[in-house]
């Protein structure tokens, strides 16, 4: 379960501070597939980083599953991160210097929570299952770009974290590819994880079950959708 | 090999050119430091190990009393180590046809079981049999004599054919090819035989219990009085630095130069890697936030990047390590043979391996260490913000240029030069160092070469003989009527150079020189007081070598000179610089007056008229060829360009080695403006892709960066020059008071070559460092620099 409350950050500039972000609260249940809209500068990159750990609070407190997130240090955050947050970026950022099997298998080194004689198995698994099993052992660079975000994906997914956020994830691939990435984000909620994703692309076929619009840093609309109505009845 | 392991190697391979550079800078770093290192254990060991092994004296007293001394009794005294006749006379000895130089022939007691100044065998016999001689292995090096040569030697008006049957080694003497001298060894009869002169009548001591001169000093003292209540006068008592090479000053030199330039470098290397590994990580910071985006710690980030550090590391080490030995042996070896020693070293101190190892390792994590911890704490949000150089990088100095009017694309690298403003000063001052230290180079040699011009003019004559003994003048100067091409001569007592201190001298040894006060041939830089005058009490000008025997007496003050067992009272009114031995000046008449009623003389200076070099050396065997028909018994012929020659063999060395190790520091600063370069480029490749896009040649961009380098290089050559100044005065201070005293300072001279040599040197340095790196960007093709992150 997410919780915020009364969040605000402001970026302090040369003259006056900018604010991203005006004492927002939100509750996101375990489970849910939510899509964080609005337009550019609306502070939905901002509220991903709240909800990550990537970035504090200026106010307000973020509690993740019992967790004072905004309230841990670096090195915790990035132990807490690590087990209970998959995050995917828009430009799939993997490490052009590992194949892409190795991408996976780096962070299960990092959170170890994975026994080390089935991080291999786990994560050849973790590929299969995102449709790039056959690549493992390649590059990213030898990858589409639709490729390369279900490895990122599945690197995401290496430490099983309840919670998947993803920035833009479909954002510079095609229809196709994204409706591919679509599927997978909507069997992940199947499988009982909370899914978060920032969009632009909030149509049926996305699959949404609730949709926070974002405008000039507040809340102006969380709605639930029919999807989330048949979700109720799943 | 761990994922995270093979994330740090793959990192070093995805970037293999950069990866070498980096390895390539601290492997020469590495080496340079290395090599110093090696040479300076080395070198501090051995030559004072060569020397110290041989057992020298710790004083020589002459007398002409000595056959009273019972030498056995001497030996048993407490305090005396040991003691020993070791008789020494200076002879001259034919080297090439017709071409006589000093020989320093020592007769010596027992060539089996020498107790103290030992000299080893090299080749032929260790025994000289009776009537032959065994020469200082240096000898040969200035000579055509050899094991098997028959060696003209040359005693007074006599000169015989002595065979040389051995080479010996006596590493406690003065290079023979620096001084010009030859050492030869004889048994006491054939000393005799040949010079003509009484044996045992120079004792050469060690003491037990000396730890300083000071120490030597009080045991001699204890001696003369010994010496005294047996009736045997001592004529003088020498008493030579304390366990300390002649030629220490020489090595003391290098080492200093070694040392401060070696330092000099290694700084200059360890700017240049950390810059280098503050770039690569600079280019990691995104990687370093989705490493910790995905759950990676500090500790884990910083894992990684100490291994790819320490793989940087051990591949310098490995370069660099056996390279620092050999340099640093083969250096040994060459300044072993330019001082005759011999590397006594033949395993390197174990905590010197381990220094080398430890340096490779854990210098470049100290270096990169600040960067690591920077990038390693840089927040998630930051590290994944983080696209290089920020187009806000630009403050207002850079602005400041727009006011300039200059060419757009000249406005567009300046700019540029001023994005990076910590690299570019950091560029610039380490580039300006190089240029300093070169720059100095060469005003020193200027300096050194005109101390040899002050050597060259201070002398007016052209060729000089000095005799053994003083004697009437007219005897002496009339063997010599007849010879043509002579301007003039002049007749002194005693004269420049060790050999004449033998001859002309005070009772401790400081070398006499009396000459006319009003002479034209000599003309020495007076830096206190003034040169003589005829006035009562007598005058007298001292050199900064016998002043400070004298306890840097001041000017004006009265002094006490010991000659021949008198006391004369005289003024101190001048102290002249020279490279020379210590002296003192006084004039003629009144030394005649003191001490030589009969006015014997035995230095002849010729004034040629001629003074064309060949017909100055035509001079010199003319007056060779009367002498030879004379019974004038003559110590050395030497021409002042002889004189010259021998100086610059002793700074020479030390010239070498200056622009050696200038250039060394040039490169190694010509190789932090590439690397700089090449980060610069680096960092810049997606903005290199939109120049392209917006119309930019290839040739345009390589233009771009060419004059980026050429900015780099003039600030550097500016910041440079401007530090050469004092870096130069200083190293003035320190080798004029290395060569010529306490106190003194070599003339500051700017070198005009020098400075045209650095002004190329740099640019031509400066130009390579950014064309190359910038030819490697334009190589990238615009679609892959504008992808390129």
């Amino acid at each position: 379960m997410i919780e915020l409350r009364t969040v605000t950050k402001t970026y302090r500039g040369a003259g006056e501070g900018f604010t991203a972000l005006k004492e927002v609260d939100l509750h996101i249940p375990a489970g849910e597939y939510v899509a964080i809209v609005g337009k550019s500068g609306s502070g939905k990159s901002t509220l991903l980083n709240m909800l990550t750990g990537i970035d504090h609070p200026s106010t307000g407190t973020v509690a993740i599953n019992g967790a004072a997130v905004h309230a841990l240090g670096e090195s915790e955050l990035a132990r807490w991160r690590g087990k209970n947050i998959g995050i995917v970026f828009q430009f799939f950022q993997l490490i052009p210097t590992l194949t892409v099997l190795e991408n996976v298998l780096l962070a299960m080194d990092f959170v170890n929570v994975i026994p080390k004689n089935e991080r291999r198995q786990r994560a050849e698994m973790l590929l299969r299952q995102v449709g790039v099993g056959q690549h493992g052992h390649k590059l990213p660079s030898a990858l589409s770009g639709g490729e390369q975000q279900r490895a990122a994906i599945a690197r995401a997914l290496a430490n099983n974290p309840p919670i998947l956020v993803a920035d833009e994830p479909t954002g510079n691939l095609d229809s196709h590819t994204t409706g591919i990435i679509q599927n997978l984000f909507k069997e992940l909620v199947d499988a009982g994880k909370t899914v978060i994703v920032v969009t632009h692309d909030t149509a049926a076929g996305a699959g949404f079950e609730r949709v926070i619009m974002l405008k000039d840093g507040m809340v102006e609309s969380d709605k639930k959708t029919f999807i989330h109505q048949r979700g109720a009845l799943r | 090999m761990t994922i995270t392991l093979r994330k740090a190697f793959s990192d070093l391979c995805g970037s293999p050119g950069r990866t070498l550079l980096v390895i390539l800078a601290l492997a020469i770093g590495l080496w340079g430091v290395g090599g110093i290192l090696v040479s300076y254990t080395i070198l501090t060991r051995d030559l004072n190990e060569n020397f110290v092994q041989t057992r020298p004296a710790h004083a020589i007293l002459a007398s002409n009393d000595f056959r009273r001394l019972d030498l056995t009794a001497l030996r048993g005294r407490p305090g005396v180590e040991s003691a020993e006749f070791r008789d020494l006379s200076m002879q001259r000895i034919e080297v090439y046809p017709n071409d006589w130089i000093p020989l320093w022939l020592f007769g010596v007691e027992d060539f089996n079981k020498p107790a103290l100044a030992l000299i080893y065998s090299e080749k032929g016999e260790k025994v000289p049999a009776p009537g032959t001689m065994l020469i200082e292995r240096d000898g040969r090096l200035v000579s055509n004599l050899d094991v098997g040569s028959r060696a003209r030697v040359r005693a007074g008006q006599r000169a015989r054919e002595v065979p040389i049957t051995g080479i010996s080694f006596d590493p406690a003497q003065a290079p023979a090819t620096q001084d010009h001298f030859i050492y030869a060894y004889v048994d006491k009869q054939t000393y005799t035989e040949i010079t003509g002169e009484p044996r045992d009548q120079r004792l050469i001591l060690r003491f037990n219990n000396v730890k300083t001169k000071k120490n030597v000093q009080a045991a001699v003292d204890d001696l003369l009085e010994y010496f005294k209540s047996l009736g045997i006068h001592v004529a003088t008592a020498n008493i030579p630095k304390f366990n300390e090479h002649p030629h220490q000053w020489q090595l003391n030199t290098l080492l200093f130069l070694q040392g401060g330039i070696g330092l000099l470098a290694f700084l200059m290397g360890a700017v240049l890697v950390s810059q280098l590994m503050a770039s690569i990580l600079a280019k990691q910071v995104r990687q370093i936030g989705i490493l910790k985006a995905i759950g990676a710690s500090r500790r884990q980030v910083l894992n990684i990047y100490l291994t790819m550090v320490l793989v940087f590391g051990v591949s310098a080490g490995v370069i660099a390590i056996p390279l620092a030995v050999s340099s640093g042996y083969a250096f040994s070896y060459f300044v072993a043979g330019k001082l005759n020693f011999e590397i006594l070293t033949q395993h390197l101190p174990v905590h010197l391996y381990f220094a080398l190892i430890a340096a490779s390792l854990l210098l470049p994590i100290m270096l990169s260490l600040p960067a690591i911890m920077k990038a390693i704490n840089i927040s998630v949000h930051d590290a994944l913000s983080d696209y290089g150089i920020s187009p806000d990088a630009m403050g207002a100095a850079t602005q400041k240029v727009s006011v300039l009017w200059m060419p757009r694309r000249l406005l567009l690298a300046f700019r540029n030069s001023l994005r990076q403003k910590k690299r570019l000063t950091i560029t610039v001052v380490t580039m300006a160092l190089g240029v300093a230290i070169f720059s100095t180079g060469f005003n020193v040699r200027a300096s050194l070469a005109t101390l040899l011009e002050d050597i060259s003019n201070s002398m007016k004559h052209d060729v000089q003989v000095v005799l053994r003994n003083q004697i009437p003048r007219e005897p002496a100067v009339s063997v010599f009527s007849a010879i043509k091409n002579v301007e003039r001569m002049e007749t002194w007592n005693g004269g420049r150079g060790e050999l004449q201190s033998q001859v002309v001298a005070t009772s401790s040894g400081v070398g006499i020189v009396a000459l006319p006060y009003d002479t034209d041939l000599f003309r020495p830089r007076v830096i206190t007081g003034r040169w003589l005058q005829r006035s009562q009490p007598p005058e007298v000008v001292m050199n900064r070598q016998a002043l400070e025997l004298y306890g840097n007496p001041a000017i004006g003050s009265s002094q006490s000179l010991e000659i021949g067992g008198h006391t004369l009272a005289v003024k101190l009114v001048g102290i002249v610089e020279e490279m020379e031995k210590p002296k003192i000046y006084i004039d003629q008449a009144q030394y005649d007056t003191f001490a030589n009623p009969n006015h014997y003389i035995n230095s002849l200076m010729f004034v040629s008229k001629n003074k064309r070099y060949d017909k100055v050396m035509e001079l010199k065997s003319d007056i060779e060829a009367a002498i030879a028909l004379s019974d004038l018994n003559v110590l050395y012929v030497m021409s002042q360009a002889e004189r010259v020659k021998v100086v610059y063999d002793h700074l020479n060395i030390i010239l070498t080695i200056i622009v050696f190790l200038s250039l060394l520091v040039l490169i190694v600063s010509a190789l932090g403006m590439a690397s700089a370069m090449s980060i610069s480029i680096l960092e810049r490749t997606r903005e290199i892709g939109v120049l392209r896009a917006i119309g930019a040649t290839p040739n345009g961009i390589f233009q771009l960066f060419a004059a980026e380098g050429m900015i780099t290089s003039i600030a550097s050559i500016l910041l440079g020059m401007l530090l050469a100044w004092p870096l130069s005065m200083a190293a003035s201070v320190f080798f004029g008071e290395l060569m010529l005293g306490d106190g003194a300072a070599l003339r500051y001279v700017f070198s005009g070559e020098g400075f045209v040599i650095t002004l190329a040197t740099t640019l031509i340095f400066g130009s390579l460092a950014s064309r190359i790196p910038a030819r490697r960007a334009i190589q990238i093709p615009a679609r892959d620099a504008l992808a390129y992150e």
